[in-house]
């Protein structure tokens, strides 16, 4: 199967509110699920995508669209990429689930990349308000970690 | 085994085989075993339902939280229970980073000190240019 841009036909993606998206072939193929229905010859018209809202399908297959284009230089990519990830924190929640359902690690990556960099550096109080993460420490035990930690918050 | 001697006035030591030469951190940190929650905690609390991050499924939250660096990892082992289990053992640590196939950019140099004739481990985290040092009762096994 050639999946060369040149030669490449439109799918129909079907998001789960509905919307439906024509994209190229060799840009929906970045999804490993996608990949595998075309190979298989199982991809309907349109492709059903259950778990997958209509605007963050579109931002998918933006950083799909992207990241097919064989012109791209490496920077380009990094550079795209890091505005890319300037969301807030809903849609990157979104991003993030939805790069996982599809299966396309690079994007799965970079989303992940960009949380754990909001959360490094960060007070531990402030990561708990952030993430709503409810703290499940005793005041004995959350004693015994400050006095670990006392370097660690100055 | 090789023999090699530091100074003609100190005992061989061994020089680790080839065999036992590994670029990656298998190293066991028994003196920062966490002594605050049990392990088995982690088990329970999973069970429980509790998840790491909340909104996101435990296995894309860990894929998350595997790629901390190393320096903040005090300061998040105080977020919950959770994280102070995953962060607070190194061993587990990287195992689960190795699990998901996530590469160490670090590189880990047996060094050996001429004025005192240490010898130990160090650590170049090749992401941050920080070097660190593992103690040497921890390179137990």
């Amino acid at each position: 199967m050639s999946l060369s841009p040149s030669t490449s036909k439109m799918l129909s993606l079907k998001s789960s509110d509905g919307k439906v998206l024509e994209v190229e072939e060799h840009v929906a193929v970045l999804c490993e699920t996608i990949k595998s229905l075309v190979e298989d010859g199982c991809a309907d018209s349109p492709i059903p995508l259950a778990n997958v809202d209509g605007a963050t399908l579109g931002n998918v297959m933006e950083w799909c669209k992207k990241h097919a284009d064989q012109k791209a230089s490496a920077d380009d990519l990094e550079d795209w990429d890091a505005e890319f990830v300037e969301r807030d924190q809903g849609e990157l929640y979104h991003l993030i689930m939805a790069a996982n359902y599809l299966n396309i690690k690079g994007l799965l990556d970079l989303i992940c990349q960009k949380v754990a960099d909001m959360i490094k550096g960060k007070h531990p109080e402030k990561i708990r308000e952030i993430f709503n993460i409810e703290n499940d420490f005793t005041p004995e035990q959350q004693e015994q970690i400050r006095k670990d930690n006392s370097w660690a918050f100055e | 085994m090789q023999r090699v001697r530091i100074s003609s006035h100190q005992t061989p030591v061994h020089k680790l085989g080839d065999s036992q030469m590994t670029l990656s951190p298998k190293f066991r940190l028994a003196v920062m075993q966490l002594s605050l929650l049990d392990p088995s905690l982690e088990l329970e609390l999973s069970l429980r339902g509790e998840p790491l991050i909340p909104g996101l499924p435990d296995d894309v939250a860990l894929n998350c939280l595997l790629r901390l660096p190393v320096e903040s990892h005090a300061p998040c082992r105080a977020v919950c229970k959770r994280w102070h289990l995953l962060l607070g053992n190194k061993e587990r640590f990287f195992t689960r980073r190795k699990e998901l196939k996530l590469r160490d950019p670090w590189l880990f140099v047996f060094a050996f000190h001429k004025c005192t004739g240490r010898i130990q481990w160090q650590v170049l985290d090749l992401t941050h240019f920080s070097w660190h040092t593992i103690p040497g009762n921890a390179l137990q096994g």
